[in-house]
This record gives structure tokens, C-alpha cells and sequence, in this order.
């Protein structure tokens, strides 16, 4: 089937009745946890995940990109009003978008924020949809050596390149790796590290992790600061026009270079979109006649890093889409939600089911659109979230986790473990040890050991099939790179500090 | 944001971190060793893969505990200004933080026996009076009606399960 009949064979679907509604909800319930500080689209989709068991896995699916990638939009906003990050992707935008609400700007702010996501979002998926079929060929010729060769490099970049330390980076993902084996061996049936627990025996879950460890993590975070600093106050949205024609023109070049780098640096795995709004900052005001004015309200300096951030995040649906390689941890998580629906993404699905991939394709471009409608005229409404009592909202969210973690297979044990994961998660969080990696290395883990138990039955137990598969070799020595590069980079800090 | 007193408290949390996680891997390595395999002939059996983990993360706490003994490096990365961790916490800070958790302790204890809604109005009163002191009245009108609307939510219209207790309808 060439491109155009895909796309149109997505488009009838995600336009069923059906499809928009949860494509709605999605984008709306995102828009909902990137404006509340704390919680992210990792947290939210973790939290709704059990109660999307029963829905039709193609409706779950494009509800969750939903939320994806209209947590980014919903984002800024928190970050323009209130000076708060969401998230870390939403740091940049508080450089120059609160100095714009200060000066009394925040509708330019949110308004250019808003454009600059839907235009990188939609261009984003264009790019999607191009180069979605290519690599689904070229994955498809993997076989379990390349695929434990991929997931190796996964791992390698997000635990060497995402955090300032690669040594730390490197021990939580071997942690990671350690809680997958838990719990019983897929091809012998022998228990592992269950210490006796009927519930280990299962293994342990990955929304479990998720929440403890981000979400938990953040409340204690968030009891800390407010301790400390008190409750914050936000900007008012005010003044006549959204945004001028001036300002618009002046975005658009940030618009496209952010899209750009964006888009490029979330393909890798790894990377991330955090370093995609930090990349497009710098460039923006590199690139400036004026970089002075730049951390004083500067409005390509909200534009390039918004659309950087949104097409960072749809970046790194191509990956997932395409060969089933989450590249950072709400993708791993949304590679989780697909294996309990029962699909596995990667190159045998667009063979498979090409209906189901297009339709949460097509639906990006409609989910972007609803999402412009939610975050311009909409964003008074979204906004008032802002004001509700910081501490109710922590209480709200540490319920919606639980019921989130209880209601996996109805256990208070998980809820425990949600609370020793939310503990380990505050010290590590204190102490630089970066959880992404943990999480992503705990969902790929068990791929991983199934891969290279496969791989090594094809070829009798010859383990030289790595090294001697040209695809294999590529990976593995791409993976052997990024760890020198942490070493390089150890051995320099050890050096600068000498 | 960060202080930068804290200095001497994180090289013991880093060694503290790096001893123990070798301890523990040493522990399970053996333990895993002694297990009987299944009479299965494979290349490699069950236990090859988390002994092979188990190794490498002893690899890895040793690079930790060698930088932690060497020197301290610490530059701002985008995490760092999310979570804003000012290294030294106070007391009155993890008193507020174990307030935190034992709420959530005691939620997970009771959410069976005594049901959902209960339950979830306490953990929200709990909660709210740790962040902001007083407004009872606000928070009981806000935490009693959220718990049973989302109980009514979950059990009748998503079709989840949650514990009645002793008020279930």
C-alpha cells in the first residue's frame, strides 16, 4: 500500500465518532497535567493506564498520544504564569516567558507558545509519516541479535547521554535491569528474586515504578519546598490582543528552527527533549541581532523552545512506532501501555495492522488542532487550575496514584512498594542518581534477556552472531561509543578538578 | 539554587549507596548461584542475565564509591533546576516529608478494611493541613465530595473496583 492510501485509511478511522472523543479527552486531560505543576505526561498516562484496560486498544492508543503530546503544550503555560516548570522540557520557556507576563505579555507568551507547539507538532508528524514506512522496512530485516543490539543502545544512550553523570546514569540502569528479572523466567518457569512473595512471582510493574518514583517522589519534593518557600502566586493574563503581527513574524524563524532541531534530536533515543529546548534557546539567541535581550522578555526566546519541545516529543514516537525502541521514559511507558493492549510496536505492525498505525497518526494532526483550540481561547480556563490550593492538589494526586497503582491487579502490596519507590526516588532525585534510565531499562529489560536468549538459540549458542551481523556490529559499536564517551567525560571532570 | 554546604553529607550517600548496592549484588549473586537450574538445554539458562547485571552494577558502584573518594563534581543540569534539591534538608523538612508518608502509610493500611471514600477523606485533610495549617472546613468540603464522586466514578462508570469498606454502595 503506497503512503496516500495509508493516510486516508488512518484518517476514515480517526475520524470516527469514537476516535475523537478519546483523541479529545486525551488532549484535554493532557493539557490538564502539563498545566499542574508536578505532574507530568509520564505520571498522567501511568495513573490512567489500568482504567484504559477495557477500552479498544486503537481508542487507548490515540487517547494516550493524546496525552503525550498535549502535556507539552499545557506545559508552557505553567511555566509563563507561574515560573514553575511542569517538567524539565518546560524550564527554558520560564527564561523568557515569565518576564513576558511580568511586563504584562503573558497572552503574547501563551500565545506563541501555543502556535509555535501546533506548528512543530503538525510538521513533526508530517515527518512522521514520511519516514514512519523506510525504517519500518529497514526493522523489518532485524532479527533478535539486531533487536538485542538496538535495545542495548537504547539503554546505553539514555543512561550515558540524558544526565551529568554517566557513571550514575549507568548503575540505575543496571538497577533497572536487575527489577526485570523479577519474578518468573518466561522460558523455563523458574522464580527469580521472588524471596518467597506471591506477589514478586508476577514480577514488579512498571506503572508502580513510574509513579513511585516520579510522582511520589515530586509530593515529597513538593512538601519540602513548600516548607521552605511557602505557596507561590501567579501571573494574571491580561491585555487586549493575543498577539501581534509583529510578534508573530518574529516567531516564525524560531518556529522552524526549533521544529528542526527538535525533531532531529528526539529521533535519537536518548536525548530527549529536555536538551532539545536547551539546543533551541541557545540557537535562538546566538542567531539574534539582539541577544541581550534575551532572559528579559524575549519572545523567539518562548517560540524556539516550544516548538522544539513538541517536536522532540513526536520525535520520539518514530522509534517507537517504527521499531519498538522507546528512546526516554514516557515512551517506555507508552511501550508498556501497548504490550498490556497486546500490540507490539515495530516494523511487523505496519505489516500487520496498517490501519491501526495510521489512525494514530492521522489522529496527531487532529489531536494538534483540538489542542491550538484548548491552549488560545481556551487557556483562561486552564489557567484557574493554577489557582487551586497546592495543598489539595498533592493530596488528589497522591489518590489518583494509588487507585492508579491498586487498581492494577487490585494489591495494597503494589501500593507499598509505590511508597518505597517513591522514598528511593526523593534521594535520588537529591543526590543526582537520574530515575529515567531505571524506568526505561525495567521495561525493556525483559525484551532484552528474551532477545539475546533467541539470538543465541538461532545461531546454536554462537556468540560471536553480535559482532558478525553487520546491523548488530553498527549498534553494539555505536553503544560502545556513547560508554567511552562517559568515560572520556569522567576522566576530563576528574582532570578540570585536579 | 543548590548550597553548596552539603558536601561532606553526599560523599556519604554516594559511598553509602555504592556499599551497600555491592553487598546486596554479592548476596544475590550467590544466592542465584545455588539455585537449581531446570533441565532445559539452553545456551543460556535463567540465571545468566541477572548474574551478568549483578556483576556490572558491582562494576558501577565501584566507579561510584572511586569518584565519590576522588572528588566532587557538580554542575546544574535542567532536573536539577525542576527539582530544585537544596542538599541540606532540615529537620523541620523531613518531619513534614514523614508526616507525608506516614498519611500515605497509613492510607495503604486502611483502604481495604475501612473502604475507599473514608479513607480518601482522611489522606486529603491529612495532607492539606501539612502543606497549609487550618482550613478544615474548606478541606473537609473539598476532600469528602471528591472521594465520593471518584468512587463513583471508578466503581460505576469505569468499572474499577475500589474497596467499599464499611460504606460500599
Amino acid at each position: 500500500m503506497d503512503l496516500w492510501t495509508n493516510i486516508s485509511l488512518g484518517f476514515s478511522q480517526a475520524i470516527s465518532l469514537q476516535n475523537l472523543a478519546y483523541c479529545f479527552i486525551g488532549a484535554l486531560y493532557g493539557t490538564v497535567i502539563g498545566v499542574l505543576p508536578g505532574i507530568g505526561p509520564l505520571v498522567g498516562i501511568s495513573i490512567l493506564l489500568p482504567i484504559t484496560y477495557s477500552l479498544p486498544p486503537v481508542s487507548a492508543v490515540v487517547m494516550l498520544a493524546g496525552i503525550y503530546y498535549g502535556s507539552a503544550y499545557g506545559g508552557s503555560t505553567c511555566s509563563i504564569l507561574v515560573n514553575t516548570p511542569g517538567e524539565s522540557s518546560a524550564v527554558v520557556t520560564c527564561f523568557d516567558g515569565y518576564q513576558m507576563a511580568v511586563q504584562g505579555r503573558a497572552k503574547a507568551a501563551l500565545a506563541t507558545a501555543a502556535i509555535g507547539s501546533f506548528f512543530a507538532g503538525t510538521l513533526a508528524t508530517v515527518a512522521i509519516m514520511f519516514l514512519a514506512m523506510p525504517i519500518a522496512r529497514l526493522g523489518i530485516k532485524f532479527t533478535p541479535a539486531e533487536y538485542f543490539s538496538l535495545l542495548l543502545l537504547a539503554l546505553t544512550m539514555v543512561g550515558t547521554l540524558t544526565t551529568e553523570s554517566p557513571v550514575k546514569g549507568l548503575f540505575t540502569t543496571l538497577v533497572g535491569l536487575l527489577l526485570s528479572t523479577v519474578g518468573m523466567d518466561l522460558q523455563t518457569g523458574r522464580v527469580r528474586f521472588a524471596f518467597g512473595s506471591q506477589w514478586l512471582i508476577e514480577g514488579v510493574d512498571f506503572i508502580v515504578v513510574a509513579i513511585g518514583l516520579f510522582a511520589i517522589s515530586e509530593v515529597l519534593v513538593q512538601a519540602e519546598l513548600v516548607q521552605k518557600f511557602g505557596l507561590q502566586k501567579r501571573e494574571q493574563i491580561s491585555g487586549r490582543y493575543w498577539i501581534t503581527m509583529e510578534e508573530l513574524k518574529q516567531s516564525f524563524m524560531p518556529y522552524v528552527r526549533g521544529t528542526v532541531i527538535g525533531f532531529l534530536i528526539g529521533v535519537l533515543p536518548g536525548a530527549g527533549s529536555t536538551p532539545a529546548t536547551f539546543f533551541s534557546y541557545a540557537v535562538e539567541k546566538k542567531s539574534s541581532k539582539h541577544p541581550e535581550r534575551f532572559g528579559k522578555g524575549a519572545i523567539e526566546g518562548v517560540a524556539g523552545p516550544e516548538a522544539a519541545n513538541n517536536a522532540a516529543n513526536q520525535g520520539a514516537l518514530v522509534p517507537l512506532l517504527t521499531l519498538g525502541i522507546p528512546g526516554s521514559a514516557t515512551t517506555a511507558v507508552m511501550l508498556g501501555a501497548f504490550m498490556i493492549y497486546g500490540i507490539q510496536p515495530g516494523p511487523l505492525l505496519f505489516e500487520k495492522d496498517p490501519a491501526f498505525v495510521w489512525t494514530i497518526i492521522a489522529s496527531m494532526y487532529i489531536g494538534n488542532i483540538i489542542l491550538l483550540i484548548l491552549n488560545l481561547p481556551l487557556v483562561n480556563i486552564f489557567a484557574k487550575l493554577l489557582d487551586l490550593p497546592a495543598a489539595l492538589l498533592s493530596s488528589m494526586v497522591l489518590t489518583f496514584c494509588t487507585i492508579g497503582v491498586y487498581s492494577i491487579r487490585f494489591a495494597v502490596f503494589d501500593v507499598f512498594l509505590m511508597i518505597i519507590f517513591g522514598i528511593v526516588g526523593y534521594f535520588m532525585r537529591k543526590h543526582d542518581y537520574p530515575a529515567a534510565p531505571l524506568l526505561l531499562a525495567l521495561v525493556l529489560g525483559e525484551m532484552m534477556e528474551q532477545g539475546l536468549r533467541r539470538a543465541l538459540t538461532l545461531s546454536n549458542g554462537d556468540w560471536t552472531v553480535f559482532v558478525t551481523r553487520p546491523i548488530s556490529l553498527g549498534l553494539l559499536s555505536i553503544s560502545a561509543l556513547s560508554l567511552l564517551y562517559s568515560v572520556i567525560k569522567y576522566l576530563r571532570g576528574k582532570k578540570r578538578l585536579a | 539554587m543548590k548550597e553548596t554546604g552539603g558536601r561532606n553529607s553526599i560523599f556519604t550517600f554516594d559511598r553509602m549507596v555504592a556499599l551497600t548496592s555491592i553487598l546486596i549484588a554479592l548476596f544475590l549473586i550467590h544466592n542465584e548461584y545455588n539455585m537449581p537450574n531446570p533441565n532445559i538445554q539452553q545456551t543460556i539458562g535463567p540465571s545468566f542475565m541477572p548474574i551478568a547485571i549483578l556483576v556490572a552494577l558491582i562494576f558501577s558502584a565501584l566507579l561510584i564509591l572511586f569518584t565519590s573518594l576522588r572528588t566532587e563534581r557538580k554542575t546544574g543540569d535542567a532536573d536539577a533546576v525542576l527539582a530544585e534539591p537544596s542538599l541540606q534538608t532540615s529537620a523541620e523538612q523531613y518531619k513534614i516529608m514523614g508526616m507525608v508518608l506516614l498519611g500515605l502509610v497509613l492510607y495503604a493500611v486502611m483502604l481495604v478494611p475501612v473502604g475507599f471514600i473514608i479513607s480518601t477523606s482522611g489522606l486529603i485533610v491529612w495532607q492539606a493541613q501539612l502543606f497549609e495549617k487550618g482550613k478544615w472546613i474548606r478541606n473537609l468540603a473539598v476532600g469528602i465530595p471528591f472521594s465520593i464522586l471518584i468512587y463513583y466514578l471508578f466503581v460505576h462508570f469505569l468499572e474499577v473496583m475500589l474497596p467499599g469498606g464499611i460504606l460500599s454502595f
